[in-house]
């Protein structure tokens, strides 16, 4: 039995199975999304639901993508996650100096499902630079793909308290479908998401043991 | 055969072709370049390092401005032509394009480290700060960014008063988000009365209307509440008028306020520190808090982009 186990996970290893956390959006960096007005999730969606939008990307083409866009920039929470925590079980106060880089947590988080998966992240900023422009919204965003120093600060912790750094923000969510033709051949179809986390509040708070 | 070596010969005379092609391209002949003019400040000790990030628009990547290597001097200026000298540290671009009427913009970080290095407590506030920019090739970039609000302070913290919680309330106004109040936590670590005598924000734009604070202890709230609805009646953000804060903080005593903003300039806000006076037992003392991050945002409204003012150079 033992040689059985070892066997299975071996080829685990070998098959090089990426097991992710699960979360409630399916996107392993964002813990939670709710939407403010209207919108759904990829994994919430029905087959039924995606059946639907891969007939609604239309007639088949020669060659090339087709797309259907079943979310565009919907408005949505993203519930906060804890950025640090830290406890003084002392009898002396602790001075913390802290800083949070923006390439410490995530701005966008692509997921890609079926045939799709793996070629397609690079797809996702052109579908992106496209939407910006037919969408013409009352803003528009900016990536912040630098190293810049976003954050920074000192406090003192007391004895025999917590300190949590709290971050919660706001997240526009874009998800489809899409299928790739070549010579009038379904070569590829699959669902993809990204979410844009636009707006980041932090909040600091200190609790007693 | 003979094909085969036709297509091979076209191939690599088109690839020379495109390479020369490449090679020919010129520089634009000009550069415009713009950054959105917000409020930054920095608040920190004696004796540490300070550096600031500005977002500077540019509408070509291949310019003179974005050679840190070819940078000789660079420095804040007020109107008067008092100077803060910075240094730079290092510009990087970020991959996203930005429109800007109707044309396209590349966004490029700019981070410097402030020059300067008093050794006794300082402030320098400027209210129109002008970036200078000057290159080895005699070519030099001047752009208003906004404000510059700088403080250092000989130690922050004092044993009596601690603060427990920092939480920012940010709204929109006239499509600027900024924050619109802030809560502060605080609490008397003393066995006696604790006086809190004023509350200042370190930064030249604003003043708290300490008359409009609330408690807060158990006030539920979204970060981007508008002010009105957790005040209960209409708000004003300018003019600032003056108010004294005055609680007496019993020994031991927690105390949450919601403190609204008044601004003297509405620019765009996101970090802040402040400086809380009090008095135990008749003696004065200050406890300041360095400049907290209480929000970023990625957006960009298309109102203050359009507002923006275009700055155009000679590409050196």
């Amino acid at each position: 039995m033992k040689k059985v186990l070892i066997a299975t996970l071996l080829l685990f290893v070998l098959m090089g199975l990426n097991v992710k956390a699960y979360t409630k959006t399916g996107h392993p960096d964002v813990s939670e999304i709710v939407f403010k007005d209207k919108g759904k999730l990829l994994i919430n969606m029905t087959t039924s639901e995606l059946d639907k939008a891969y007939t609604a990307t239309g007639k088949r083409c020669f060659w090339g993508w087709k797309h259907h866009y079943m979310n565009i920039y919907c408005k949505a929470d993203y519930i906060g996650e804890v950025i640090f925590a830290k406890i003084n079980r002392t009898s002396d106060p602790i001075k913390i100096d802290y800083s949070l880089k923006e390439t410490d947590y995530i701005e966008r988080s692509v997921k890609t499902v079926g045939s799709i998966s793996g070629t397609f992240s690079g797809k996702i900023k052109q579908i992106d630079c496209k939407l910006q422009g037919e969408y013409r919204r009352e803003v528009t965003k900016k990536t912040t793909e630098t190293t810049v120093e976003d954050s920074a600060f000192s406090v003192v912790l007391k004895p025999y308290t917590r300190l949590v750094y709290h971050i919660t923000g706001e997240a526009l969510v874009t998800n489809g479908v899409s299928k790739y033709y070549v010579l009038g051949i379904l070569m590829k179809k699959g669902s993809w998401e990204y979410i844009d986390i636009i707006t980041t509040y932090y909040e600091i708070y200190e609790e007693e043991l | 055969m003979k094909k085969k070596y036709l297509f091979i010969s076209l191939l690599a005379i088109s690839g020379i072709i495109v390479v020369f092609i490449m090679m020919r391209a010129k520089m634009p002949s000009t550069v415009t370049v713009s950054t959105i003019p917000k409020a930054y400040n920095c608040v920190s000790l004696i004796g540490e390092d300070d550096s600031i990030t500005f977002e500077i628009f540019a509408d070509t990547k291949k310019s003179f401005i974005g050679e840190a290597e070819n940078i000789t001097e660079t420095y804040l200026a007020n109107e008067e032509g008092e100077r803060l000298k910075l240094k730079i540290t290092a510009i990087e671009l970020a991959s996203d394009e930005i429109i800007i009427n109707k044309k396209r913009y590349h966004l490029f970080y700019f981070t410097f480290k402030i020059d300067f290095y008093p050794a006794t407590q300082f402030s320098f506030e400027i209210d129109s700060a002008l970036l200078t920019i000057n290159y080895r090739s005699d070519a030099m970039i001047q752009i208003n960014i906004g404000s510059f609000s700088y403080y250092k302070f000989t130690s922050f913290v004092t044993a009596f008063l601690s603060v427990g919680k920092l939480k920012g309330l940010v709204n929109e106004i006239d499509g600027c988000k900024t924050l619109a109040a802030v809560e502060i936590g605080l609490s008397n670590n003393t066995e006696c009365d604790l006086i809190i005598t004023e509350i200042i924000p370190l930064d030249l734009n604003v003043a708290f209307s300490s008359s409009d604070r609330i408690l807060s202890i158990d006030l539920n709230y979204r970060f981007d509440d508008e002010i009105e609805l957790l005040l209960g009646y209409p708000y004003q953000f300018t003019p600032p008028g003056s108010s004294v804060f005055t609680y007496r903080l019993a020994a031991g005593e927690k105390v949450n306020f919601l403190i609204p903003l008044k601004y003297y300039r509405l620019l765009a806000l996101n970090k802040l520190g402040f400086i809380i006076e009090y008095t135990v037992g008749g003696n004065a003392y200050q406890l300041i808090y360095d400049d907290f991050t209480f929000f970023n945002t990625r957006e960009l409204s298309h109102k203050t982009l359009e507002a923006l003012v275009l700055y155009t150079y000679e590409n050196h």
